[in-house]
């Protein structure tokens, strides 16, 4: 009401003037009183619109101010994917891990709070503390990073002055060093340095979206999918620690690829790399031999060229070959482990690995030939994976006569193992070459971007010739065995290099499984550096007593946990008993 | 009259006002409270995130195997599988595969998994508290154990 009046007070300022300009009309007070009315009524209505709009707009467009005033909390840029395995457990996450600091400079009694945090964190370095506590010139220490956040709340109600918390994100690791080569690890910054966690900063960061290249495939939860396996993972990094205890290797390393999907289901090298401790890289010892390492593999490459020959009808299982030595090519010579006089067939010279029967195949074909079937097997060429580029294989400069004939036998071309075990693979699965991955692939998808390399009949007598290599008396993979499942292989002993020649003693021992041999879903790929002559591998340092039995035992465990039928001929009660 | 409608208007512009200024303010209050709820949301998704990476140490192969092999479990043996055609050709007296379980001491096996979980405290991740959660978790382990006997 007062208001009211109050404007109306304005309004009764302003009549004389209008009363002025009107009075020479002569109209009736009426009248006058009428328009005066219909005057204040308007001005009134505009007065009381303008608030009431200003309310409506004041209650719209107010709240605004508040929710910027709360954005979210720092640190969330920061934050990356989970990374979950082929089965959805968990590998690697962010969690948010309370940093206890103190400011030495604000503290009463250093020596007492250092006592009182010492209580609640028995594990603290209480010399080392006491000594960044008292210098009085610095404003913050950190006193631990990476707290688990009950513990933080448990000093925090220490109430202890000048020691506080502030919370960071942690990327961290639950399964230790399990497929830690793969994950990779995070800078301070939480950045990916390597591995997976590199892969997917890549592929968010806009770079890589331009050119379509890497994409990451998340699940309905935003994790990221990775081919592994905890469980088979386990399995391999068990199977070869016991391998180095028992054969007293230098290092061990396995890999185990699905040969349909080309997923990396399992990868291990020992000694391992905890992604929570990557300051442990520094230790040249700890590297991904699987993916990051050059080697000369030895015989399990004769696989391929028994593929070569088979597949350009050079030979087929039953040719002969004399494979009397040594064979001479110039001024080589080259000779075999256990010596034949005579003729052998393409198969015992597969299951006896004969390397003047698979020179002399190679031969047969030429170098230019052989070398393009290694191309189209992708062996010479470089790669990538999630994880970055592969080294590039090292290939003799010039493919004579006498290169290719060793490197039918897996000498002179050094190439990482993942290359080579992908170009396995595409051997027994049917011939379709698919590109190894780390991330989780359908079937279908790795198919249809697969390429045929070799012919079904080739891949079908390559599973033979590594069943064979097991099942025959003869066969140098008959440790690999592990019946009631059917495993095909080949054995590796490649003499390792030394001071530029190639060393008597130590080797490098390698095997390439395959199971079921009769239809291959998996190849388990393991690689001893040098074994010695130990008791267990009856005092040998040939493949076929160490990482024969080894890759043996990994898919003896593997199978089942695939969920993989038993193989039995027919049922036996009394193998059944047993 | 047209005062009266004058009147009227005023008084309706200011119960207008009236219930603007309360929603307003009810939306205001309602604003906080979202705010505050969406506060506890991300705290619960932090415990979260830290449950999950605890339960995904609890659930290492490694402390699986012991805590497996503390209460006589065994690996699955290919022996163990059979396709269901063979069911019928089974030998008469076949064991059952879960008499062969054997009951050792769980005491023992405690501590070997402490010390194992010791060597992940490094990460600084798992507090004591986890201590007595795993020993719950073998608690209940033996209790289930003892069930089965009677």
């Amino acid at each position: 009401m007062r208001i009211n009046l109050m404007a109306k007070n304005v309004n009764f300022q302003g009549a004389p003037a209008y009363n002025g300009v009107t009075a020479g009309r002569a109209s009736g007070f009426l009248n006058q009183t009428h328009l005066r009315h219909s005057l204040l009524i308007f001005v009134l209505f505009s007065l009381f619109s303008l608030i009431a709009g200003n309310l409506v707009s004041l209650a719209v467009f107010r709240p605004n101010e508040i929710k910027m005033h709360l954005a979210s909390p720092i640190g969330v840029q920061k934050s990356r994917p989970d990374i979950v395995d082929a089965e959805g457990r968990l590998l690697a996450t962010d969690i948010e891990a309370p940093s206890l600091y103190a400011n030495p400079s604000g503290l009463m009694e250093p020596a007492l709070v250092v006592k009182k945090l010492k209580n609640a964190m028995p594990e603290l370095d209480e010399m080392n503390l006491l000594r960044q506590l008292t210098k009085k010139n610095k404003q913050f220490v950190f006193i631990k990073r990476g707290l688990h956040p009950k513990r933080a709340q448990e000093i925090f109600d220490l109430g202890l002055p000048g020691v506080d918390v502030t919370p960071e994100i942690r990327r961290v690791y639950p399964k230790g060093a399990l497929g830690g080569y793969v994950l990779g690890h995070v800078d301070i910054d939480n950045v990916g340095r390597s591995g997976i966690e590199k892969f997917i900063d890549r592929a968010r960061s806009a770079d890589a979206n331009l050119f379509g290249a890497d994409k990451i495939n998340t699940n309905e939860n935003g994790q990221v999918h990775i081919s592994l396996n905890v469980g088979a993972n386990y399995i391999l990094q068990q199977e070869l620690s016991r391998a180095l205890r028992l054969y007293k290797a230098k290092s061990a390393a396995g890999v185990v690829m699905n040969v349909h999907s080309g997923e990396v289901v399992a990868l291990s090298s020992l000694p391992d790399l905890d992604p929570q401790r990557p300051s442990l890289q520094k230790d040249k010892a700890r590297f991904d031999r699987i993916s990051g390492g050059l080697f000369e593999l030895g015989s399990v490459f004769k696989t391929v060229t028994m593929a070569m020959a088979l597949e350009a009808n050079k030979a087929n299982l039953d040719t002969k070959l004399d494979v009397s030595g040594p064979l001479k090519i110039g001024a080589h010579k080259i000779n075999d482990y256990h010596g034949v006089k005579g003729e052998l067939s393409v198969r015992d010279i597969f299951v006896r690995s004969s390397n003047i029967g698979t020179a002399k195949l190679a031969l047969q074909m030429g170098p230019e030939a052989h070398r393009k079937f290694l191309n189209k097997l992708h062996l010479l060429e470089p790669m990538k994976t999630e994880l970055g580029a592969l080294p590039i294989p090292q290939t003799p400069k010039r493919w004579g006569d006498v290169h290719s004939a060793t490197v039918s036998y897996g000498h002179g071309l050094s190439i990482a193992p993942l290359q080579f075990v992908s170009a396995i693979g595409a051997l027994v699965n049917g011939g379709i070459y698919v590109k190894p991955t780390f991330l989780k692939r359908s079937e279908r998808d790795a198919k249809r971007a697969g390429e045929r390399v070799v012919s079904v009949s080739t891949s079908e007598k390559i599973r033979k010739l590594l069943r064979a290599n097991v099942t025959d008396s003869h066969g140098t993979a008959r440790r690999a065995e592990v019946a009631p499942y059917r495993v095909g292989g080949k054995t590796g002993t490649a003499n390792k290099v030394v001071k530029g020649k190639y060393s008597k003693v130590k080797v490098l021992t390698s095997f390439v499984g395959v199971f079921p041999a009769d239809k291959p879903e998996y190849v388990v790929f393991v690689m001893l550096d040098e074994p010695q002559a130990t008791k267990a591998a009856q005092g040998l340092t040939v493949a076929g007593m160490n990482a024969a039995p080894t890759t043996g035992r990994i898919i003896s465990r593997l199978a089942p946990l695939f969920k993989m039928k038993p193989f039995y001929p027919v049922l036996n009660r009394v193998s059944l008993e047993k | 009259m047209l005062r009266i409608l004058t009147v009227a208007i005023f008084c309706v512009t200011l119960c207008m006002a009236g219930v603007l200024y309360k929603i307003k303010y009810d939306t205001r209050s309602l604003q906080l409270e979202a705010v505050q709820l969406r506060q506890n949301i991300a705290l619960e998704r932090q415990r979260l995130a830290v449950l999950k990476a605890e339960w995904s140490i609890l659930t290492r192969p490694k402390r699986i195997e012991q805590l497996a092999s503390s209460i006589g479990l065994q690996p699955l043996s290919p022996k163990q599988i059979i396709s269901y055609r063979d069911l019928n050709n089974l030998p008469e007296n076949r064991h059952v595969p879960f008499a062969a379980l054997k009951t050792k001491s769980t005491l023992n096996m405690s501590e070997k998994v402490s010390a194992d979980e010791l060597e992940s405290d490094e990460m600084g991740l798992v507090g004591r508290e986890e201590f007595s959660q795993i020993d719950r978790l073998i608690g209940s382990v033996v209790l289930l154990e003892n069930q089965e006997d009677e």
